[in-house]
Parts: structure tokens; sequence; C-alpha cells
């Protein structure tokens, strides 16, 4: 299967974007940057033009901003056909063709997929699978406007279902407009699984500082209410009341339509290296599952920052067809922040499956600090609270592929060293903790 | 003292130390990785083996050193990728034979059962060679044989598996443990047919029983000598028992005297492909669910730390010391 024959001589001349969030219009704008002139098809499953995530959970959520204020600016793809509310329900690789809403299967020379991933959603096994009034998700601009309507009429209790990055902000923003919050987390920490169990204690401990009553090791099995949410059920044994809900337990990327399509989906749309999912179709953003080289990982990646850089290199391999010039290979460092409770908390890189976590600068207890991960000899990741200056240093070392060593000696190397602590494993099992590993013989 | 054998070789049973005894760290079907290995492993298997890695540092961090991974043939055992994870990782792991069937039997077994010109089941020397000689070529032995019970009960091919484990046990001396369905009972049934083989059921875990509420059978497994396994913390699947039901077994019992008969784990896989991605589990069951939340439950209920001690090294301790053929 070659790249359509219109294409190969002359270029792509009718491109589609599904999806119309930042990675869709990202490389709609790339698109145009490098000089397509063709037609071009915007699809987006929402009513909205592209606007930004992040304040959804923020100043969205707590009233400072208005749907205006998050509007992302369109004018660079503004020569392109909106078809917003539009939903793409088939894609038929060999033939390259849409299908939009039930019509005719539409020809494109190039596609890319942007559908993102849709919020997590849980059956309860109470009647209606838990579908009651109150029961919230927080992903769209949508679901941020409802929620925020249910936050201003000032209920008794809200109750967030996990507490990694989104559900850390609504906790944060909920508690800053005063209202009780108890936030049910499986983990033994917050981001455990992500950042480590000590980075993890830390925002433990921030959460309830700030008032959050944080349940920690234990999940919701059950909600209870007659039309509107009252309690929910914890696996633990115990019975919160709660009048919101919302269920921060993650997403699934947003594939359902493509399982037919000939493209190999595996928890999201898998791409080569260079983004390409079959010829002529590239992904982005938070569909796709590309390998990283840098970090010799298999990942989706669901960043703000690479819904950009991904959109953007994504609109490049497409256009770069059947020349090898243009098949670059993506192999960003990741970076993230999150603000909760008056922190800012980064990371950049990837602390999956790292062998060791140091605190490089600051230190845990002040809640000011920068760790770095490290994996055999390699830096892969640095995570940073509070210390936006020291870890942008970091930052750069990853991109610059250092090792471990290196990373070590850059911090001594500094004039005025932050001192270097290594952290201690951490135990409840304070009376077995010392405990040695058993000895070989 | 004496000599456990481990993924990465024998080792002192002082050094065992806080045991799991009840875990699994993969769950692959042989057939498929063999023949078909992304549908079982995923396109991406050194992630898997990363993050396994990974998940059983952060259990060492938090004070564990031995855990059981009472996998077997049948359900989805890979020696050589348990030996491999053994060399990252701070935990001793002892590895287990026996077979996980619950009534079907492979054709190599199902045709060769214990006959008159031939009394020696091929069950037995298939556990046996897995004890003696070593697994797969790795040369990791089993320190452990598991056999399990479900809802069929005892069928004739279960009652079959038993006591070729019973043999197997008999001639090695390494202990046994088990799968049961607690509401079921059939702990008793499992009981029953190993001391009709002539074994010392003080060298049994019975496990699974912490997913029962009826003292009464707890009980009657732990006087006649057997340890039970409270083993599934964390599973608070639906219908299942909820972490507080769970710890307070545990501390009546513990009150009621039996604290030298109780075997603490969470029977959780790092990583099955037994389930596809529409499976959700409790996120809270993880393999540091006792070190976080069970421990200070326990202790919340009154548990002493000479209890914990004893259920968590002295008890699994005992177990694997007692060795020799009888």
């Amino acid at each position: 299967m070659g790249p359509h024959p219109s294409a190969e001589k002359t270029g792509p001349r009718r491109i589609a974007v599904v999806g119309a969030s930042l990675a869709g219009l990202e490389s709609a704008k790339e698109l145009r940057q490098a000089g397509f002139g063709g037609e071009l098809v915007i699809i987006g499953r929402e009513r909205h033009l592209p606007y930004d995530r992040p304040p959804l959970s923020k100043e969205l959520l707590d009233g400072r901003f208005g749907q205006q204020q998050i509007m992302l600016p369109t004018d660079e793809a503004v020569d392109a056909e909106w078809r917003l509310g539009g939903t793409a329900t088939g894609l038929d690789v060999g033939r390259r063709t849409l299908t939009i809403d039930g019509g005719e299967p539409e020809p494109f020379d190039g596609i890319i997929l942007a559908t993102g991933a849709d919020a997590r959603r849980p059956r309860f096994p109470g009647e209606g699978g838990g579908e009651l009034d109150g029961i919230h998700v927080l992903r769209t601009l949508d679901d941020a406007l409802a929620l925020e309507r249910d936050l201003s009429a000032a209920p008794g209790r809200v109750l967030v279902v996990g507490a990694g990055f989104i559900g850390a902000e609504v906790a944060s923003t909920c508690r800053s407009r005063g209202l009780d919050v108890t936030v049910v987390e499986g983990l033994s920490a917050p981001l455990e699984g992500t950042l480590g169990h000590p980075v993890g204690q830390v925002l433990s401990q921030l959460q309830r500082d700030h008032g959050v009553d944080l349940r920690l090791g234990t999940s919701v099995v059950d909600v209870h209410g007659a039309r509107r949410v009252e309690a929910v059920q914890l696996s633990d044994g115990g019975r919160v009341r709660a009048d919101v809900v919302v269920l921060a337990i993650g997403v699934t990327p947003a594939t359902g339509w493509l399982e037919h399509s000939g493209l190999t989906i595996d928890r999201g749309v898998l791409c080569d290296e260079t983004c390409l999912a079959a010829p002529g179709i590239v992904a982005a953003g938070d569909v796709a599952r590309w390998p990283n080289r840098r970090f010799a990982e298999v990942r989706r990646v669901e960043h703000w920052d690479n819904a950009i850089r991904q959109g953007r290199h994504a609109a490049r391999r497409l256009l770069a067809g059947a020349d090898p010039a243009g098949w670059a290979p993506y192999d960003p460092v990741p970076w993230f922040w999150s603000d909760q409770f008056g922190s800012k908390l980064q990371l950049a890189g990837s602390a999956r499956g790292f062998d060791e976590l140091r605190i490089v600068s600051g230190s845990l207890g002040s809640r000011r600090f920068v760790g770095l991960y490290r994996r055999d000899d390699m830096l892969i990741g640095a995570v940073s609270v509070n210390s936006a200056k020291a870890f942008l240093r970091y930052r750069t070392l990853i991109e610059r592929s250092a090792t471990w060593s290196e990373a070590v000696a850059a911090e001594r190397a500094r004039p005025t060293p932050a001192g270097v602590t290594r952290v201690p494993p951490s135990s409840t099992l304070n009376t077995l903790s010392t405990i040695p590993k058993g000895t070989r013989a | 003292m004496a000599m456990v054998e481990t993924a990465g070789g024998p080792v002192e049973s002082a050094e065992l130390g806080p045991t799991l005894v009840h875990e699994h760290i993969v769950n692959i079907n042989a057939e498929v990785a063999r023949d078909q290995p992304p549908m079982s492993w995923g396109p991406d298997r050194t992630a898997i083996r990363d993050r396994v890695i990974a998940d059983l540092n952060d259990l060492a961090s938090r004070g564990i050193r031995t855990i059981v991974d009472a996998t077997v043939f049948g359900h989805g055992r890979d020696v050589a990728f348990v030996q491999d994870i053994s060399e990252h990782v701070g935990v001793n792991i002892i590895v287990a034979t026996g077979i996980y069937t619950f009534d079907h039997l492979p054709h190599f077994f199902d045709r060769r059962p214990p006959t008159a010109q031939r009394p020696r089941d091929a069950l037995t020397e298939f556990f046996v060679r897995d004890i003696v000689q070593g697994i797969a070529g790795t040369g990791v032995k089993a320190g452990i044989i598991k056999c399990a019970t479900d809802v069929q009960g005892l069928t004739p091919r279960n009652e079959r598996v038993l006591r070729a484990v019973a043999l197997a046990h008999r001639e090695t001396g390494v202990p046994i443990t088990t799968h049961t369905v607690a509401a079921e009972r059939n702990g008793l049934d499992q009981q029953r047919v190993f001391a009709a083989e002539g074994v010392d059921l003080t060298r049994v875990v019975i496990g699974h029983s912490g997913d029962s509420q009826d003292y009464d059978y707890l009980r009657a497994l732990m006087d006649a000598g057997s340890l039970i396994g409270a083993d599934r913390f964390g599973m608070h699947l639906p219908g299942r028992l909820s972490m507080d039901e769970r710890v307070a077994i545990v501390a009546d019992l513990c009150a009621q005297g039996y604290s030298d008969r109780i075997v603490l784990s969470h029977d959780y896989t790092l990583y099955s492909d037994w389930f596809d991605d529409s499976v959700v589990f409790p996120p809270e069951w993880r393999m540091t669910h006792i070190s976080d939340f069970t421990i200070p439950a326990l202790r919340a209920r009154g548990v002493t730390e000479e209890h914990i001690t004893r259920m968590l090294v002295d008890n699994p301790r005992r177990v694997f010391e007692a060795q020799g053929p009888y």
C-alpha cells in the first residue's frame, strides 16, 4: 500500500484533522505554516472552537475565567472547513476515507488523528450503574461548566475520586471556594505510581494541610442516592456523605471508532517513531501511542505541551509523505506542570521504572525541591515542587540525554551546592524495615 | 537453620524476613507467549519488565524481604522471567511448582494417571523434578507446591491432583499452599485428602481463607494444624469483603490466640495476560497494601507488634524451615 498517487507527485491536496482540540489545532496551523495550500477539513466532536484545557480545573472552575478567556486563537488555521459538533465514525485505511456523521465515505490524501481521550466513568453496582445527578467527570468545557454550576450551589461536601493531577487540582479549587472536600485515592500516596512514594507523601501532606480529608488505599465501590448522589461506599468499609462527586480516575484514548479501520489500536493509535500510523495517516496528542526512542518506551503522553509539539511534528511528517528526509523521529522530553494548593509541581522526562530518586536541591520536608530519577546510568526524569528555576537546569540535562554521573557531577560543580540527599526507603513497617535482604548462599 | 530455594538461589531461612506468602509476578500463558508473544505480553515486554522491577523495589522499600510467587503450571508461570527480575530487586522470590486447575487436566497429565503398572503419577514426577532438578533449565528450584480447589469441589481429577501434591510434598519436604473457595469450606476437603496421604497438616497453608467470616470454618482449619492465608488484602471486588471486614477477621483470630496460624498476602499479580484493558481492579489492590494500610489497621484494632511479626515473619519462616522427606 503506497501513498495516494496524487499525493506522491504533487503533495497532498486534501487533508482532514480529526479532533479540534490543542493537538488538532496545532497540526492544522503547522500544515498552513509549512505551506500546505490545499483543502483542510477540521472535525471536532465538541460544539466549541478549540479551547485550552488546563484552566478547566482551575480558573474556569473557580469562576475567575469565563468561556471567552480560554478560547485558543484559531486565525492561523482560518482557512479550514470547521465541522464542529461532527463525529468521525469510520476510517478506511486502504481507501483513506473518513465517514463523518454517518455520511458517505469522504476521500482524503492525508489524515491527522487527534481525537484525544475520554474521561473514564465506571459503572457502579447500584441501579442505573450509579448515573446520579451530582456525579461529574472533568474533561471538556461542558463538563467544567456543569461542575462549576454544581459548585456554585454551595454543596455541603465534595468528594473527588482520584488524587492524580486533575483530582488534586479540582480538590484545590474546591478548597479555595471554601468547600469541604474528601479525596479518595487507591494508592498509598497521590501520584505514587508516577513520581514514587516519597514525592507522593509530600503531596499527601500538602492536601491534608489545606484541609482535604484524604482517604488513601481505598476506592469507591458504590454510590447512593435517590435522584441525586447522597453518599459513596468505600472499599475499606467506610461511607462518606457527598453532594457532588468528581470522578478523576484517568482517561481512555478515543479510539472506539477506529476498531475496524485497519490501524493498530492498542491502548491508543499505535504509531511508528515518526508519528505515522499508516501511509498518509498520522496521530498526535492524547490518542497517539508511539515509541519514544529517547526513553526506550512505547506510551501515550497526555500533557498539554505534548499536544502542541506532537501536533506540529505529525503535520510535518504527513507532508513529508514518501520523502525519507522528512521522517524525523519524535523523541521529546515530556514536560508537565500542575498547580495545586498554592504549589507548583513539575515533571520532565519519565519516572517510569526508575531505580533511584535523589533529591538534589531543597528538601522534601520544605516542599521546595528538585528530585532526579535514575534508571541504570541514565538521568530519565526530574520532578520539582516550587523550584522552577533549578528544575529548568535539570530539564535541559535530560534533553541532552545526560548520564546519571554527568547529572550528579553537574550538581557538585555548582558553586553553592544545595546538598544532595538520598531518599531513605519510606516505611510504615517501622519495626521491620531494618531487616536486611536475605544473603545469598 | 535451613536453606530455602529462591529465584536467586538458596537463602537461609533466618534471612527470609517479612514475607508475603501468596503473590504472583506474572501470569503469562506459556503457549500463547511462545506462539504469539504480543498477544500475551503486549507490544512492549521491556516496559512490563521495568514496571515489575519498580513495583517489587517499591515493595522492598516498605521492609518486605520475601514473596512467594504462587504461580504454577496452568497459571502462567514464567520462571526465566522471574529469575531475570529477581536479579534486580531487593526481595527474595520463592517460586512454586504444582498445578492450577479446578478440574480439567491437559492431555499430557490426563492420560498418565497412576496405575497398577505405573503407580507414580506424572503430576508427582513433574512437581518433584521442579523441586529437585529445577525449572525450565534455569537452575531455579521450586520452594513450595500449590494446588487449587474451586467451586467444582473435590472432583475425581481434583482429588488426583491433591494426592499427587501430597506425594511430592512427602518425597521432597517442601510445603504445600492452596487455592480454595472459602465460602465452600473446601479447605477442609483438601485437609482430608492430604491427611489420608499422611501429610502433616502443619506443613500446609490453606489459601484464600481470609475471604470468609465463617469463624468455625477458619478455626477448624487451624485446629487441625494448618495455617490459613489471609491473602487477599486489597482485593475489594464487588461481592467480596471490604478491608475493614478482612482486618476484623485477622484481629479477632489474633485475639483468640491464633496468630501463630495466620499468614498474610495480597494474591496480587504484577502483570497478567488474563484480562484485557476493560477489566479494572481496585487501585488499592497492590503489593504495598498490607505494609501501608493493613498493618496500621491491625494495630488500630489492638493487634500487637508481636502478633504482626508472627504472621509476617515467624510463621512463613516456620513453614519453610520444616524440611526433609517423611
